[in-house]
């Protein structure tokens, strides 16, 4: 794996030295992506695997490489891998009616592929079964685990009892580490993280444009994957590559896609294997994937005098932690904000908490006008992923949004 | 005289105490229903059939007149979708979320404790003295908690006869009735039934759900007696709690967080310990092997799966790991599997 991501790194990089004069943000993204991957199969590093909700600001300010679970999932899948792993975690007798993600990452710890942890950081939100995952793979690899109980409730009581666990957190690392967090430390990387968040801000509004400057796969899955990059200098440079990228695009005119006709919102997460439906929507009905469910900012800046209740407010404001009401008026502002005509919610098998209030969403946002496509399909696991059929139901979408009248005329 | 009016309730995790300190009867809102299957258009298929089957009745009425409140335990991801979907199903109910944490520490009990504050709260707004009746009504759980051990130490013995469809039944009935009836209950329980049980295979059983008397039928006819469980609707939902009268909120949130816990929660200092823990509970119950029941989709259960597995083989303890959708005809196709598990045992 160490050779994959060098490999891919090094191409990236000499891609973009190539142009040096042409913005092109996902490359930068991408060779970030790629640098994390191969700290991770690093030796020496000091590594923690991580729930999607950890708080990576502190993390990196205390030197830590680290990833969330699910993300190693999505790389296995994107390289072609993920089946085979999935496979050898089903041969352990775990169930193909769990994730993809944890399946083919639980998988790949069976087989040894994974880089070895100095100490996992379990998140009981947004999803418990990220936490068994971690919970065996600490088992696995006998190393302490440090459970983040994430309440649902976002109220004085739920926000202090974060917070305390957040401090205990970093005196859990620094016995691990022998560094401690100083406050010069927060300083720096929260400036950084709120630095990132001002931009991601202003990228998101760029990609509200009408015409939107993005085309289906820019942002794809952008804002889970930049909270990994929170509180670091190349957090706030990949920010800067989109914000300038969107920006002179916007400025001179340059849409995503020709003749942008429709224009949707994607739930949860794409699908991680390779395959060509953007570019055929994009192609075939001018459809544009203009926003990822998890590409908006919830939370305030954060406040390095109070550290730990600033990332407690920020854990307890993302969406998906809430109800189910809150998350679709979440999503009902997203759908006005980019004036989407509809909304695609891959249905990934074996997520409970997305897809369990996939009801909930559709009617939601069908009360502001805006229809939700809903596929029973698998984000990961093409044996989950059928191709012809989803096709067919995109398609028929497609058709039946072209011929609707826009909900926001 | 107005008739008390229920709560409903839906996980092991739930404070009984509270509950009926506040002058109401908590009532089980078993996944058993003849409703049509909806839930879907609120959830997704590929919930849990716990969850989906509550809802239905939440969207078909199937729930008493006078349940006008309703208690979720934030247990998993699905629990909390469905008092999110509940909410939509009965918007006139009264329905409330507490957050359960999944690990014990010092300040996991102290934050639960807030929340079983705020239960409280919200069931018995103008309930003065809440503390002692939570005390009061714990110590007469308690006592009902004790009668069900001794229930089953009859049984164990083989001094009761089909005992593990009535010692299920006696958990159904605690489930859904005050604590002073439940006690007359198992006292009628205790008198009456004093007959051989003949000789069966000792079984513990394990798992989520599976509440119905008849699949306990079931294997009491395929000849097993369930020595002990480690199940929601069994030993996990009726525990004896010690409470400090001077911090009743903290030490019933100790309580609950320290006794047996489901798969949804665990002790991060051991990894992977239920495997070792539910191995052990095997065998101090007398037990020749144990069946599991694990109800499709439920992740804590499905992922723990292979660890479970590996320790019972580790310490050769036979192991029978059964999926349902908790009602009695899932369990009922699994008869010759069953069958030929005790066959198996001799």
């Amino acid at each position: 794996m160490y050779n994959f991501f060098e490999n891919l790194e090094k191409g990236l990089k000499k891609s973009i030295d190539s142009e040096p004069d042409k913005t092109n943000a996902r490359k930068k993204y991408s060779h970030a992506v790629a640098g994390l991957g191969k700290k991770l199969y690093t030796e020496n590093e000091k590594i923690a695997w991580c729930g999607a909700l950890a708080p990576f600001d502190i993390l990196n300010a205390m030197n830590i490489t680290t990833c969330f679970v699910e993300f190693i999932g999505a790389m296995l899948t994107s390289t072609g891998l993920g089946e085979s792993f999935m496979k050898e975690a089903e041969d352990h007798g775990y169930p193909m009616d769990s994730c993809g993600f944890h399946r083919a990452v639980t998988g790949a710890m069976l087989k040894n592929v994974m880089p070895e942890p100095d100490f996992l950081v379990a998140t009981t939100s947004p999803c418990v079964a990220s936490l068994t995952v971690l919970e065996n793979m600490a088992r696995h690899y006998k190393k302490e685990l440090f459970v983040l109980n994430i309440p649902q409730q976002k109220t004085k009581a739920g926000i202090d009892f974060l917070a305390d666990q957040l401090e205990e957190l970093t005196g859990f690392i620094s016995l691990k580490t022998g560094k401690k967090i100083s406050q010069d430390d927060f300083e720096i990387s929260f400036a950084h993280t709120n630095r990132s968040r001002e931009l991601m801000i202003e990228i998101y509004d760029l990609a509200a444009s009408k015409p939107s400057p993005l085309n289906s796969k820019m942002m794809k899955d952008f804002g889970l994957v930049m909270g990994l990059f929170l509180g670091t200098e190349e957090g706030v440079k990949i920010c800067e590559a989109f914000r300038d990228e969107l920006k002179e695009k916007v400025e001179n005119n340059i849409p995503g896609i020709k003749n942008e006709r429709i224009r949707l919102l994607w739930l949860h997460s794409r699908f991680q294997f390779k395959n060509n439906i953007e570019k055929q929507l994009a192609e075939n009905f001018g459809a544009n994937i203009i926003s990822d469910e998890l590409n908006s900012v919830s939370w305030k800046p954060l406040d390095p005098e109070k550290p730990y209740h600033s990332i407690a407010k920020r854990m307890l404001s993302i969406p998906f932690v809430q109800d189910s009401e809150t998350m679709v008026n979440h999503l009902k502002n997203m759908a006005e904000k980019y004036q989407v005509d509809g909304v695609i919610n891959p249905a990934h098998w074996g997520c409970r908490q997305a897809t369990g209030a996939t009801g909930m969403i559709s009617s939601g946002l069908k009360e502001i006008g805006v229809p939700v496509l809903n596929l029973d399909t698998d984000c990961v696991d093409t044996r989950n992923f059928a191709e012809g059929q989803i096709k067919t139901r995109m398609e028929a979408f497609m058709e039946m949004l072209s011929n609707s009248k826009s909900p926001w005329v | 005289m107005k008739k008390r009016a229920y709560a409903g309730f839906v996980c092991s995790y739930t404070p009984l105490a509270v509950i009926d300190a506040a002058g109401l009867i908590p009532f089980r809102i078993f996944p058993e229903t003849d409703s049509p299957q909806h839930a879907g258009t609120l959830l997704h298929d590929n919930v849990c059939p716990h969850v989906k089957k509550i809802i239905d009745r939440a969207m078909s009425g199937d729930i008493p007149d006078n349940m006008e409140t309703v208690i979720f335990m934030n247990s998993c991801d699905a629990m909390r979708r469905a008092s999110d979907a509940w909410k939509k199903a009965k918007p006139d109910q009264k329905v409330i979320l507490l957050d359960l944490p999944q690990t014990r520490s010092g300040s996991a009990s102290a934050f639960f404790s807030g929340e079983l504050k705020r239960a409280a709260a919200f069931l018995a707004p103008d309930t003065q003295d809440i503390e002692a009746k939570i005390l009061e009504s714990q110590t007469m759980l308690n006592a009902v908690a004790k009668k069900i051990n001794h229930l089953k130490e009859k049984n164990r013995s083989g001094k009761l006869k089909n005992g593990s469809v009535i010692i299920q039944k006696a958990y159904n009935f605690i489930a859904s009735n005050p604590p002073g009836l439940s006690l007359e209950y198992i006292d009628n329980i205790i008198e009456e039934e004093s007959c051989s049980n003949g000789s069966k295979t000792k079984l513990f059983l394990m798992g989520n759900m599976l509440h119905s008397p008849e699949a306990f039928q079931m294997f009491e006819d395929s000849g097993i007696s369930i020595t002990d469980d480690d199940i929601c609707t069994g030993s996990r939902f009726i525990s004896k709690f010690n409470i400090d009268e001077k911090d009743v909120f903290t030490s019933l949130a100790d309580e609950i967080l320290s006794k047996p816990p489901c798969a949804r929660t665990f002790d991060s200092s051991s990894p992977g310990s239920i495997g070792v823990e539910l191995a052990g509970r095997v065998k101090i119950s007398g037990a020749d092997g144990a069946i599991m029941h694990v109800m499709k989709f439920c992740d804590p259960y499905l992922s723990r799966i292979p660890i479970i597995r590996d320790e019972f083989k580790k310490q050769n303890i036979p192991l029978l790991i059964l999926e349902g959708d908790t009602s009695l005809g899932s369990i009922g196709q699994q008869k010759t599997r069953i069958e030929a598990f005790i066959e198996m045992l001799g």
